[in-house]
């Protein structure tokens, strides 16, 4: 059974770009266009792990990450968080928030499936 | 970014600076000449930047100095159209970037509207062509070929068996038939014994006719029955001449017939030989076909593959899109923020560096603050500071 990556970026080419490299890699992929609606999509489904942006309207990446980890079936789900972001004030808000690690944009592919297949859950 | 505030002309500002200073330097010099008073006086209003201290030191000199009275007073009045030109070229400048900043932050929030939807629009279909792509990639051709191969086989392959066994069985027939022609040879040879003892019965009776005549009177019926059997030894002789006849035609039919059933079983062999042989033939060349079939699949699946790579690398490329939207966002903010904060109402609120602190608040990339740096003149240390390294593991 294939792997479930969760995708959470207001960009949709962000979005299906991400989606391209981990598709074909076999993982099968669920996408939320912010926070708000990825929390909505986190309905007990499995997701083996979850990528997410930093600046989106609605609910940002950072709360979103915060209530992942509150959730009680996904509070062990690693999150990796994508952004332009490079502020360490930033990074460490992620890190205090349980992010397993932080990737500015522009991703390589190569780079982000080394870092998914580092953390995915079993 | 394009956008500046157009400031007052620096040597607009400049050409003040030297009016008032060359009238205070006017007006020191004159008190220099006639005393210590009018000096301080004129030097205390050219600081005060009014014209208070001028016309104390004017009214003084008009009683003693004239001429010099009316030097000081022109250019105390090309001071005052200096500073009165420089408020008016303030004002304008404040009054065009009010009225730009709102204007050029709409054409940013256009520009970047327009390129987001144009990068979703083409990252869409390059993302559904890349997925079409790996499902095509996921088709096997040259298995489909192989079981429509194997399929001919088994459907042809039973049809050389059919025809097979279709000669099979009528061999089988002609052999029964030439069992029935030896039959009739074996009927014909019964029919010649027949006939032999029908001619040996003959000579008997007339050797019994003989010896009749010769026993006389006494023979004479002997020799009626002798007669008989006479009689009926020739009947017997002709019935195994029939016999014999009738047994060479139906043999002669019979050999006709196994002659021909043996030419046809030829014609027979021969045409499952070749139809067999055309069989074999078809699906030697269908086989033939799904193999070049095969090749060329692969190789259109490597091309596939191929272009479905250059696609995806294709794509990497347009994350600009997300940074550079990320860019302008920012831009438009702080356009919109410039327009409000240059208000009248909140003009005198504005501290320049404090505004200019909290635009870099928000900056998330390190672009932001490398433009910000190099522009402002300061810094230019962060700039790219922490790119080097885009994953950090925590």
């Amino acid at each position: 059974m294939s792997k479930t990556i969760m995708i959470v970026d207001d960009s949709s080419s962000m979005r299906q770009v991400v989606g391209i490299a981990l598709k074909s890699a076999g993982y099968d992929v669920l996408e939320g266009c912010d926070g708000r609606d990825a929390l909505a999509k986190l309905d007990g489904r499995k997701v083996h792990l979850i990528i997410s942006d930093v600046n989106m309207p609605n609910m940002d990446g950072i709360t979103f990450l915060k209530e992942v980890k509150k959730h009680a079936s996904y509070k062990f789900t690693p999150v990796i968080m994508l952004t332009t972001e490079s502020q360490e004030s930033k990074m460490n808000e992620g890190r205090a928030a349980g992010a397993k690690a932080w990737m500015v944009k522009p991703f390589k592919p190569a780079q982000i499936l080394d870092a998914v297949s580092k953390l995915v859950l079993p | 970014m394009a956008v500046s505030t157009p400031s007052p002309k620096p040597s607009l500002a400049a050409r003040l600076a030297v009016t008032i200073s060359g009238a205070s330097a006017t007006a020191a010099a004159a008190a220099a000449a006639w005393g210590t008073w009018p000096a301080l006086a004129a030097a205390a209003g050219a600081a005060a930047g009014c014209g208070a201290g001028v016309l104390l030191a004017v009214s003084w000199l008009e009683r003693t100095d004239p001429e010099e009275a009316q030097r000081l007073q022109a250019a105390q009045a090309a001071a005052d159209d200096a500073a009165s030109r420089q408020s008016d070229a303030q004002s304008r400048a404040l009054e065009v970037t009010r009225a730009a900043a709102p204007i050029l932050a709409r054409h940013v929030e256009t520009a970047r509207v327009q390129t987001r939807e144009a990068t979703e629009s083409l990252t869409g279909s390059l993302s559904a062509l890349v997925e079409r792509l790996d499902a095509r990639r996921g088709g096997n051709d040259e298995a489909e070929a192989t079981s429509a191969i194997n399929e001919s086989e088994q459907t042809l392959r039973p049809v050389v068996g059919t025809l097979q066994s279709f000669v099979g069985s009528r061999d089988a027939l002609v052999g029964e038939v030439a069992k029935l022609a030896a039959f009739s040879t074996e009927l014909k040879s019964l029919a010649a014994d027949v006939a032999d003892i029908a001619s040996q019965t003959n000579l008997l009776a007339l050797n019994a006719a003989i010896e009749a005549a010769r026993a006389g009177e006494h023979g004479r019926g002997f020799a009626v029955v002798a007669d008989q059997v006479r009689k009926l030894s020739n009947q017997s002789g002709e019935t195994g001449k029939r016999i014999t006849a009738k047994l060479d035609t139906v043999s002669g039919t019979m050999l006709a017939l196994l002659d021909s059933a043996q030419q046809n079983a030829d014609t027979d062999r021969q045409a499952v030989a070749e139809t067999r042989a055309t069989i074999e033939a078809a699906l030697a060349r269908l086989s033939q076909a799904v193999g070049s079939l095969t090749e060329s699949s692969a190789q259109l699946r490597a091309d596939r593959g191929e272009i479905g790579m250059r696609i995806s690398e294709l794509l990497v490329g347009f994350q600009f899109q997300d940074r550079t939207s990320q860019l302008l966002s920012k831009v438009t903010e702080d356009l919109n923020g410039l327009a409000g904060a240059i208000e009248p109402d909140a003009l005198h609120l504005i501290e320049p560096r404090r505004w200019i602190d909290s635009m870099r608040a928000g900056y998330a990339m390190n672009e932001q603050h490398a433009n910000h740096d190099a522009a402002s003149g300061g810094g230019g240390a962060r700039s790219n500071a922490g790119a080097a390294s885009s994953l950090t593991f925590f």
